[in-house]
């Protein structure tokens, strides 16, 4: 299976920074680009069309669930990465992977990142289990 | 209530009681003629209080009494026929409705109880009267009793209400933001981590310190929000711009603690963090006619006259400021909002010198 191609959007520049650095210490995810609004996220999705994207709730612009509803078909898998926990049902009904509450540590983000390599694994690529990768990457991981 | 129920008894007991003694001069008749009725009457009216009255259902107070009047009543009429007829089937004693009885004896009363019989039946009324007025009062005392029960009740409330206000004044978004940003900054920035965390102390401290009655200078405020400012100038980066033009005679003015923070976080969340390259906020205070004038604005997304209208019934913070102001100053120091979508939202309060309820 190739890299997770992904894309990091988040009005908050510490938010943003602080995905991409554990982000880049995953081997198998290859960063696409920064969004730091709605519209920007918006054109950043459309030109790339990354595997998945760390979405933030409320963004100058448009929020993250009206990034989502502009989006083309098919939608890529999508973490929500927000300090507000009372959107997570909203998430899950648009069908997010995953809700990351913050402040979240490097566990919490490399978690998300095996439940949507299980995701772009099992159905369509054959081969390596990636799975398996996830649950032997996690233990070893640093807590932060 | 006992001390009532059996008194009741007892007032009728003795006036019976004293008619025997005067009449026959029987002490024994007389004693007898006390306990019977003091006890009967007694043990009914404390029944009828106790398990009839409550039982009772009436819409109105005066509705319930006259239940309750009408009740005993029909009792205590019901009692005495059965009584005197009870008397007259054991003693042949006159019935009610019987055919007319009795020994025919002539008996002398001296004019002098002839009056003092007149004298004490001109007390009887006097029974129910008691009675009714001493039931009155009972109520009326459960029910003002029952009131400052409920108004203590609350006034705690309000005190329990007041105080999760406060705490909710760092609202918990903002902290959460906070941290995760201090997590990132203790990598990237560890001086800038360090003086974000002391920030973010320093606010916590202020909020648990002050209760909200306390009055604080200007200038502590200003350091309040100076702390919030300098958090949210940590994530916000280059989006969030301050400009504070503050007159140095009003950094001693006593203004009630808590407000200023509040709206300074209200103009970067709803006027400046969901608008694309963010803005400025603006804080002004200036002396004009012995008063304060506090300015908060900023130059974001602004609202249009609809939810300016509704502006108090979307947020509790807000309310709380304007309820709070209006108690202490009176009505005339409401904050005054004025906002426009696209050129921003500004509060401005007048604050007295001194609070309407200290002068």
């Amino acid at each position: 299976m190739g890299a997770i191609r992904t894309v990091v959007v988040d009005d908050e520049k510490l938010a943003r920074d602080r995905l991409v650095g554990f982000l880049t210490d995953l081997d198998d995810v290859s960063l696409l680009g920064q969004a730091a609004d709605g519209v920007e996220a918006l054109r950043l999705i459309e030109e790339e069309r990354p595997d998945l994207v760390f979405l933030d709730v409320q963004m100058p612009g448009m929020d993250g669930f009206e990034v989502l509803k502009a989006l083309r078909e098919p939608p890529p898998h999508v973490v929500f990465s927000t300090a507000y926990d009372e959107y997570a049902i909203r998430a899950f009904e648009v069908g997010a992977v995953d809700y990351l509450l913050k402040p979240f540590g490097r566990r919490r983000v490399e978690e998300a990142v095996g439940r949507v390599r299980g995701r772009l694994g099992s159905p369509t690529c054959s081969g390596s289990g990636s799975t398996t990768a996830w649950s032997t990457r996690t233990p070893a991981s640093a807590p932060s | 209530m006992l001390l009532l129920v059996f008194g009741t008894g007892a007032a009728i007991g003795l006036q019976l009681g004293f008619l025997h003694a005067f009449l026959w001069h029987n002490i024994w008749a007389a004693l007898s003629a006390f306990l019977v009725p003091a006890l009967g009457y007694a043990a009914v009216t404390y029944t009828l209080w106790r398990w009839v009255f409550p039982r009772l259902r009436a819409r109105t107070l005066l509705g319930g009494i006259t239940l309750q009047v009408l009740v005993s009543l029909l009792t205590f009429a019901v009692l005495s026929a059965l009584t005197t007829e009870l008397i007259a089937a054991l003693r042949g004693a006159p019935s009610l409705f019987g055919a007319p009885t009795g020994l025919g004896k002539q008996v002398t009363i001296t004019p002098e109880q002839q009056q003092a019989v007149v004298r004490l039946y001109a007390f009887i009324p006097i029974v129910p009267t008691v009675l009714l007025a001493l039931i009155g009062y009972h109520q009326y005392w459960q029910r003002v009793l029952g009131l400052r029960h409920r108004e203590r009740e609350l006034v705690e409330l309000a005190a329990t209400a007041q105080l999760a206000a406060l705490r909710a004044q760092i609202n918990p978004h903002f902290l959460f933001n906070s941290l995760n940003s201090i997590a990132q900054l203790i990598r990237a920035d560890p001086d800038r981590a360090e003086a974000c965390v002391e920030r973010l102390a320093e606010m916590f401290r202020y909020v648990l310190r002050h209760g909200e009655l306390d009055f604080v200078p200007l200038a502590d405020e200003l350091e309040m929000a100076r702390a919030y400012l300098d958090i949210e100038c940590a994530r916000f980066g280059d989006r969030l711009r301050v400009e504070t033009r503050v007159d140095p005679p009003t950094l001693q003015h006593p203004i009630p603690n808590l407000i200023l923070q509040p709206l300074v976080e209200n103009a970067v969340k709803h006027g400046l963090s969901r608008k694309r390259g963010g803005g400025t906020v603006r804080i002004e205070a200036i002396l004009t006619d012995g008063c304060l004038e506090l300015s908060i604005g900023d130059d974001g997304l602004g609202m249009p006259a609809a939810a300016l209208e509704r502006v108090y019934e979307r947020g509790i913070g807000l309310r709380n400021l304007r309820d709070r102001l209006e108690r202490l100053y009176g009505p005339a120091h409401l904050p005054e909002i004025t906002s426009a979508p696209g050129s921003g939202t500004r509060v401005r309060l007048r604050l007295p010198v001194r609070p309407a309820q200290a002068a």
